[in-house]
């Protein structure tokens, strides 16, 4: 029988020891394999980015854009640059190029696209999302994906691509699963899978890796199946005949020890215990030694039984000894738990019971009875939950036996609704075999008083803590800023410097090391009588703060001012022991108040002296504005005149003048025909000078709102060059422009409509005063001085300036004597004009002239609109 | 039989009655609809003002037209606007549109050669008349169609490249880089430009750049030319016009070349984006007419219509200015082949095209504007060179 069990229990150890090594078997191969699918999705994750980040980053290449704009040459470039790419992150691709409907514009290589697919890429062109789907080809599932060409946020083309799943490099027995059927995924003792992180693109079609457990070599561990098996059967043939024969031999002997058992009768440790067991031992020994006993061991069993059983009877009498001792101790512990009014408890870790004493009670204000029924959960329920977090944590370490006495303040709901603390202490003193905390005890004492104390003084500590911080540093910050501006000196009780701060040895000249350690009295400067420092130490040194303005003497013989304040420092029992200075330099303010002391003396008679010339001034220059302003109104009033009493007859007279003219009867004296010519050419020169009055005051009027622009002097020199062709033609004068530089440098800052006046009048002058058949040429040019002018040059082969008359020229009303001697009409208000115009842009004019030969005048304009040069003038 | 007659009589004269008067119908609602005329413009692109100054030049004449009377006796002449935001595929879609247009009796396209050479083939296929008044890429018109339903009065790039190698030599440049766009239109200019080059021993091409559209740089390009030596930039470009600009502005001064440029980049808001830049650069742009220079009779009656038209009240708000007075001029040239074909038959109109005999228009007087032999309008006698101002305005260069 005993065989046949030990068979099956071999058995059953061969068994499960087998499939144990499976189990780990396919442990192992489990993780093998979720590390090969973490890496191939991993791999797979980087294929995909790789084909979706060259994909839209084609939609932006300039090839692919360009030939929505023009396909004239698209065999030349982009089908080339298409069939160039076959594969992307080394994988097959046929990708469709096509315009904003969807219709082909190039392919990569000679891959059709099915009208399914055309279908489906119109069908997404409306939302003009990248996206994807998965269909299924010829071999097997494909990937087909688009990606749109936005130009200017519209989509304006797509480029379709298609990939065979079965191309992306998945190893070994891998495989692909996508949309719904990656939720289905199953068994997942056989199967491992792992969901790839796709771009966005390809998101929803959920691609996972599938390895199956069948993929690898899990051959059933057969082999330790019988081995274990072989093993368990040879052990098992052993001990049944190892037992047969020790059983043989055993029998015969327990069964004689089992016969004197039962003529051997132990009486126990009754009223005579020692006497009795002397007895019945001596009757035993004598007994089992007549035992007829050829077994050794059961020889060596009655030897044992007889030292037990000496044993037992001491323990019996320690036992006895330590029950009395026990309840003496009993006795002064429960004394000593009711001296010190501490509640006890003790606590079944295992099974929750719990043990308190009415003190442990009391302390939260009830009677053991209106707790019951008393169990862990009583403390539980009382304890603060935050203490109680504290706690368990604290109880944790010590049944982990990192703490050997547990110990923790706690507050516990005392009945009266209010929190008492308690510190609560305590000890395992029992473990459970496998090491488990199986007993525990421990105590509360109430300390509720003790901790309000403690918040208290910590509470006082904590404000006190920051008041005083606060109040350093607002003392180092007033500090700093004095000591920017003030002179700071600490002395001990004789008057010797201790410390001193840079503003002091700046003002005084002395070095630190010149200063420390000696007396105030360095700095004296013998101004003040012997009575004022007796004064001041007298107030200083019976604890009062002396103030008063001092003067001292710096290291270099001059003397400077404070304003000092000297503060005795003392110590906790008020006793002076230092003093600190703090003086602010009142020098200037000593030396202005002297100066104002001194002219204070003399103030009034110079007061009284300039008050009158200072009338005298303002009267005069009253007088002056009032007569310019009388004189600026006489202007405006003669030149509203000029409009009115001259423009107006003269209109009358020309016109009139015309139909006379032009009625004048043949018969009419011929001198009197001429005399009306006069008065014509006459009027008609008056008018123009009217004109020119106008414009004069018109645009010293205007002076101070210059239009100021960037004009283009080439453009304008151009067009009073056309302008004065007809007049330089009329008098047979030839007339040339040549631009020096680029029309683009040949800018100025400037109001177009007075600088077209400047070049208007310099030309036509130039033309009136050249003889027939003579030459005037305007040259500019760009001048790289002064951060750059423009240069104009008008040059004329004219009759000439003479040189005496050279500082009057650009005076108004002047007329030149070639000029006038030539009988050349004109007022001379041009150049002055012109002159005044170009001051007002900041530009100059020169001029250089020879009688009979001609003038050059040159303006220059700055490229900037700045402030004036003086004029240079060349004569 | 007899008394059949009446009633085949009674049917015959009521059939008659109602011809004569649906026939009335028609005719009434014929003089009322309109005559459709399409234009297909890059609108929608961005920085571009082509679209819309072929646009202003359509809509002035159309005033002028309609004010008159219309065409065809009383029909007026209606608009018709398409956006191809420079797009080819937009372009062609958009053209498919107005030939199933009834009574669209032509198409204007816009700025870019590549989208209207890509219109040919369905300009053949539709029979429909193509009027071109801006694209300059020769083969629009050299298309190899006949009858050729392609118009044009507008620059041509073989005119045009001549002009421009001929400006820079007459400013003393004899090296000349060519800066040209990789594509349909630069070809036809690198074209235009070997074949003038020809025999020319005075000036010599150092060097030919290319660029893509929507480069964002072409200062390598510039300086490839000008390290090899060129004195001047002939620029082929639309918007990169401005990126060069900006670019070369910020070289220092020595570095710094002329720019002789083809037309394209007055066609995107050039100055605006370039103003400040632009004034330290040597810039000039071919041009076929100024409103500076115009008839001032047909100027006055022009802006009186764009006033009515816009709302432009100063030549100087004109923006592209050669190309308002194309459209401008050829729409009125339409309307009087509209007149001539005496219907909206869209052969007869293209053929009525070859047969007007002359036209007084804002450019010039056209005698006649086309022949069967002569699809282009305007010839070398209009090319003119002209400069940005300090408003942006276009102005001829002096001579």
């Amino acid at each position: 029988m005993a065989a046949l069990l030990a068979i099956i229990a071999m058995t059953a150890i061969a068994g499960s020891s087998w499939w144990m090594i499976n189990r780990q078997n396919d442990a192992s191969i489990h993780i093998l394999l979720e590390k090969d699918v973490g890496l191939q999705s991993a791999r797979i994750s980087g294929v995909l980015r790789g084909i979706n980040t060259r994909m839209s980053g084609l939609t932006s290449n300039p090839l692919i854009t360009n030939s929505l704009f023009e396909i004239t040459d698209k065999e030349r470039y982009l089908v080339p640059f298409l069939n160039s790419i076959q594969r992307v992150s080394d994988v097959p691709v046929d990708i469709l190029f096509t315009d904003f409907q969807g219709y082909e514009i190039a392919r990569n290589g000679n891959k059709s696209f099915s009208e399914q697919e055309f279908n489906w890429l119109r069908e997404k062109f409306p939302s003009g999302q990248d996206t994807s789907r998965i269909q299924l080809g010829e071999k097997g599932d494909e990937l087909l994906a688009v990606n749109f060409i936005v130009i200017s946020k519209s989509v304006e083309g797509a480029l379709l691509y298609r990939i065979k799943l079965g191309d992306l490099p998945l190893m070994g027995s891998a495989q692909f699963v996508h949309g719904k059927e990656s939720k289905l995924l199953h068994s997942p003792e056989h199967e491992v899978a792992a969901v790839i992180d796709a771009p966005p693109i390809y998101k929803h079609l959920n691609f996972t890796i599938l390895l199956s457990h069948g993929s690898l070599d899990t051959e059933i561990a057969w082999w330790s199946l019988w081995v274990f098996f072989i093993l368990g059967l040879a052990v098992v043939v052993v001990v049944v005949i190892l037992g047969l024969y020790l059983g043989k031999r055993l029998t015969k002997d327990l069964l004689n020890l089992e016969s004197f058992a039962r003529r051997t009768t132990v009486k126990g440790f009754g009223v005579d215990p020692s006497k009795e067991v002397v007895s019945s031992l001596e009757i035993s020994s004598l007994e089992i030694s007549s035992l007829e006993i050829s077994s050794l061991e059961v020889s060596s069993l009655s030897e044992s039984i007889n030292r037990m059983l000496e044993n037992l009877e001491q323990q019996h009498t320690k036992l006895n000894e330590s029950e009395i001792q026990f309840r003496t101790q009993s006795q002064r512990l429960s004394e000593v738990i009711w001296a010190t009014d501490i509640g006890t408890w003790e606590w079944n870790v295992q099974t929750g019971e719990t043990v308190f004493n009415n003190r442990w009670a009391e302390i939260v204000g009830y009677t053991l009875d209106e707790l019951a029924p008393i169990s862990i959960n009583t403390w539980s329920n009382l304890v603060h939950p935050d203490d109680a977090k504290r706690s368990g944590e604290l109880l944790t370490q010590c049944f982990n036996r990192e703490l050997e006495t547990y110990a923790c303040e706690a507050r516990m709901r005392h009945k009266n609704g209010e929190w008492v603390w308690i510190f609560d202490r305590g000890r395992v003193v029992e473990w459970t075999e496998d090491g488990k905390p199986f007993r525990m005890v421990g105590t509360h004492q109430e300390i509720t008083e003790r901790k309000q104390q403690q918040d208290e003084i910590l509470f006082l500590n904590t404000g006190l803590e920051e008041r005083v911080q606060q109040r350093t540093e607002e003392l180092a910050s007033y500090i700093q800023a004095i000591g920017k501006h003030a002179l700071i000196s600490v002395a001990d009780l004789a008057g010797n410097v201790i410390e001193a701060n840079d503003m002091l040895y700046e003002i005084s000249g002395y070095t630190s090391a010149e200063v420390l350690g000696q007396n105030h009295r360095i700095f004296s400067s013998g101004t003040h009588p012997k009575e004022f420092f007796a004064q001041m130490w007298a107030t200083i040194t019976r604890g009062d703060n002396w103030y008063g303005e001092i003067c001292n003497r710096a290291k270099d013989g001059h003397l400077y001012w404070l304003d000092a304040a000297i503060v005795p420092i003392k110590d906790s029992h008020g006793r002076v022991v230092r003093f600190l200075s703090v003086r602010i330099d009142v020098t200037e303010r000593k030396l202005a108040q002297d100066e104002i002391l001194s002219l204070n003396s003399s103030l009034e008679e110079r007061v009284v002296r300039r008050t009158t010339a200072l009338t005298e001034e303002v009267a005069k220059n009253e007088s002056l504005v009032g007569r310019l302003v009388e004189l600026d109104k006489l202007k405006n009033d003669l030149i509203q005149n000029v409009n009115h009493e001259l423009r107006t007859p003269l209109t009358s007279i020309i016109g009139y003048m015309d139909i006379i003219i032009g009625n004048v009867d043949s018969s009419l004296e011929p001198k009197l025909t001429e005399s009306l010519a006069i008065v014509q050419r006459n009027a008609l020169r008056l008018e123009l000078f009217v004109e020119k009055m106008m414009q004069v005051s018109k645009i010293e009027f205007e002076q101070a709102a210059l239009a100021i622009s960037t004009v283009a002097i080439g453009d304008l020199l151009g067009d009073v060059d056309k302008a004065l062709k007809l007049t330089a033609d009329n008098f047979g004068v030839e007339l040339t422009l040549q631009l020096d530089s680029p029309a683009s440098d040949l800018l100025a800052d400037g109001d177009v409509n007075q600088l077209e006046q400047v070049f208007a009048n310099l030309v036509n002058n130039a033309i009136k005063f050249t003889p027939r058949g003579g030459k005037v040429t305007i040259v500019a040019r760009h001048a790289h001085i002064d951060g750059g002018y423009v240069e104009v040059k008008v040059i004329d082969t004219g009759i000439g300036i003479p040189v005496k008359e050279f500082p009057n020229v650009f005076k108004r009303l002047f007329r030149a004597s070639t000029a006038l001697n030539a009988d050349i009409p004109g007022f001379g208000i041009g150049l002055s004009l012109v002159h005044f115009i170009v001051q007002q842009h900041h530009g100059t004019i020169t001029f250089d002239s020879t009688v009979g030969k001609g003038s050059v005048f040159t303006v220059t304009l700055p490229t900037r609109y700045a402030p004036p040069r003086p004029d240079q003038f060349i004569g | 039989m007899i008394t059949s007659f009446p009633r085949a009589f009674r049917t015959f004269a009521l059939s008659m009655i109602m011809i004569m008067f649906l026939s009335m119908g028609t005719t009434q609602a014929v003089e009322k609809a309109p005559v459709l005329v399409g234009m297909d413009g890059e609108f929608g692109l961005e920085n571009s003002i082509s679209a819309q100054a072929i646009e202003l030049g359509l809509r002035t004449a159309i005033v002028e037209i309609n004010a008159a009377g219309g065409v065809l006796g009383g029909r007026p002449i209606k608009l018709v606007i398409k956006d191809n935001r420079a797009i080819l595929a937009r372009s062609v879609s958009n053209f498919a549109e107005f030939v199933s247009m009834p009574d669209l009796v032509a198409v204007f396209g816009g700025r870019f050669s590549p989208l209207v050479l890509g219109q040919l083939p369905g300009v053949k296929a539709a029979k429909l008349s193509y009027l071109v008044a801006w694209a300059a890429a020769d083969p629009i018109i050299d298309n190899g169609m006949n009858p050729n339903y392609v118009f044009r009065l507008s620059l041509r790039d073989s005119l045009a490249m001549p002009l421009l190698l001929k400006s820079a030599e007459q400013r003393g440049f004899d090296k000349v880089g060519l800066l040209l766009l990789n594509g349909a239109w630069g070809n036809s200019n690198l074209a235009a430009a070997e074949k003038y080059m020809l025999g020319i021993e005075s000036q010599k091409i150092v060097g030919i750049s290319w660029y893509n559209p929507k480069d964002t740089t072409l200062i390598q390009q510039y300086k490839r030319l000008t390290d090899a030596g060129a004195k001047v930039i002939i620029l082929v470009a639309n918007e990169e016009g401005i990126t060069l600009v900006r670019e070369i502005a910020a070289l220092p001064r020595n570095q710094r070349v002329p720019i002789i440029s083809h037309w394209g980049i007055t066609g995107v808001d050039f100055f605006n984006n370039t103003s400040v830049a632009l004034r330290k650069v040597d810039l000039s742009v071919v041009q076929t007419f100024s409103f500076f220079t115009a008839d001032k009779q047909m100027l006055a009656r022009f802006m009186k219509a764009a006033k009515l038209s816009s709302g432009i009240r100063n030549i100087k708000e004109i923006r592209a200015p050669s190309n308002v007075a194309h459209a401008y001029d050829l729409m009125h040239i339409l309307a009087k082949a509209i007149n001539l074909a005496g219907s909206t038959e869209r052969s007869a109109i293209r053929d009525a095209m070859e047969k007007v005999p002359e036209h007084q228009g804002l450019i010039k007087l056209y005698q006649p504007p086309f022949t069967p032999a002569r699809h282009e309008a305007l010839g070398p006698a209009e090319l003119l060179m002209a400069r940005y101002d300090l408003r942006g305005i276009l102005v001829p260069s002096k001579k």
